[in-house]
């Protein structure tokens, strides 16, 4: 990583308040020093001022209470709101497994500090058939189902 | 002494020390960067192994018998050779196999966990994110009536 890209992140860092108390405080020794950081911090600052104000002024119009009326009423549904105990909208099942998926990608995309246990990252068999028997934490298995000997060429340590 | 010149002398002790301090400072990192550049350096150890359809398993196959058992048929297990090497970041190893071909593998990206490694055998070619204690195995050359398996290992 270059210098500017870490200190892009550690600005990025800094203006969204995740650098811890001493991170913070050199970092801000290095915002005296350096005019171009400032300028840099000010435009993010100004950046999510402006996002901030098109985020109040786009209002999404509740296109759902015009749609719901129009829409044919299934008599499953109907059964399943009253399973539902009759207060919850005809709806809530599906909102609930929208909510389910939601969770599981957010956890699944929140995870990405989570080391990956598995090794393969690419593989090329050279047009013979190829399984991985195993790619886990313990060990990584790949076996050529139809290999034939040829001789590697280059150069390289031989052992 | 006046008060002004003592505090003159003060300012030029202060001065003086804090360039001490400096050069100290930049002394202690040009010594670290070479040591940070030889602590890039992984060492493999390539494992050659015959799987037969007859005979037992080798003592110092063992540990390779309790992973390939399960997924793969075979009798006999045992190691043909076993060699270790250290490398830096895109050192290439090479090992020789029985069967002529060429197993190499280099350390391409030696940002962790482990070490991102190309690997070149015949015609098979890949890159894996190896980690210290999980092997890496390829299986399926034929050779004298049983396969060849190549083990990869990263050593803490």
């Amino acid at each position: 990583m270059s210098d500017t890209e870490r200190r892009t992140l550690q600005l990025h860092a800094y203006h969204d308040g995740e650098l811890g108390r001493w991170a913070r405080w050199r970092f801000e020794r290095r915002l005296a020093r350096d005019p171009d950081a400032r300028a840099e911090l000010e435009g993010l600052r100004s950046l999510g001022e402006l996002l901030r104000e098109s985020e109040d002024l786009a209002e999404t119009p509740d296109l759902w209470s015009a749609i719901r009326p129009a829409l044919p009423r299934r008599p499953e549904a109907a059964g399943a709101a009253r399973d539902f105990g009759g207060w919850l909208p005809s709806w809530a099942p599906a909102g609930l497994a929208a909510a389910a998926v939601a969770v599981m990608l957010a956890v699944g995309l929140g995870g990405g500090d989570a080391p990956d246990p598995s090794s393969l990252r690419w593989l090329d068999t050279g047009g013979r058939s190829a399984a991985v028997l195993q790619d886990d934490g313990e060990a990584t298995i790949i076996w050529i189902l139809d290999a034939d000997p040829s001789t590697g060429r280059g150069d390289g340590v031989v052992l | 002494m006046s008060s002004s010149e003592a505090a003159r002398r003060g300012l030029s002790a202060s001065r003086a020390v804090r360039r001490v301090l400096r050069t100290a400072a930049l002394i202690g990192v040009l010594l670290a960067v070479p040591a940070l550049a030889a602590a890039q350096e992984f060492d493999f150890q390539v494992s050659v192994l015959h799987a037969t359809p007859g005979g037992s398993v080798g003592k110092d196959a063992a540990r390779f018998d309790r992973l390939l058992r399960p997924r793969v048929r075979y009798e006999g297990l045992r190691v043909v050779e076993q060699k270790g090497a250290r490398l830096a970041a895109n050192a290439i190893g090479q090992v020789k196999l029985p069967d002529g071909q060429r197993f190499r593998f280099r350390p391409i990206d030696p940002a962790g966990p482990g070490a991102l490694v190309a690997i070149d055998m015949g015609r098979t070619k890949g890159d894996f994110r190896l980690r210290a204690g999980k092997p890496l195995i390829f299986g399926g050359s034929s050779w004298r009536g049983g396969d060849l398996v190549v083990v990869l290992e990263l050593r803490e």
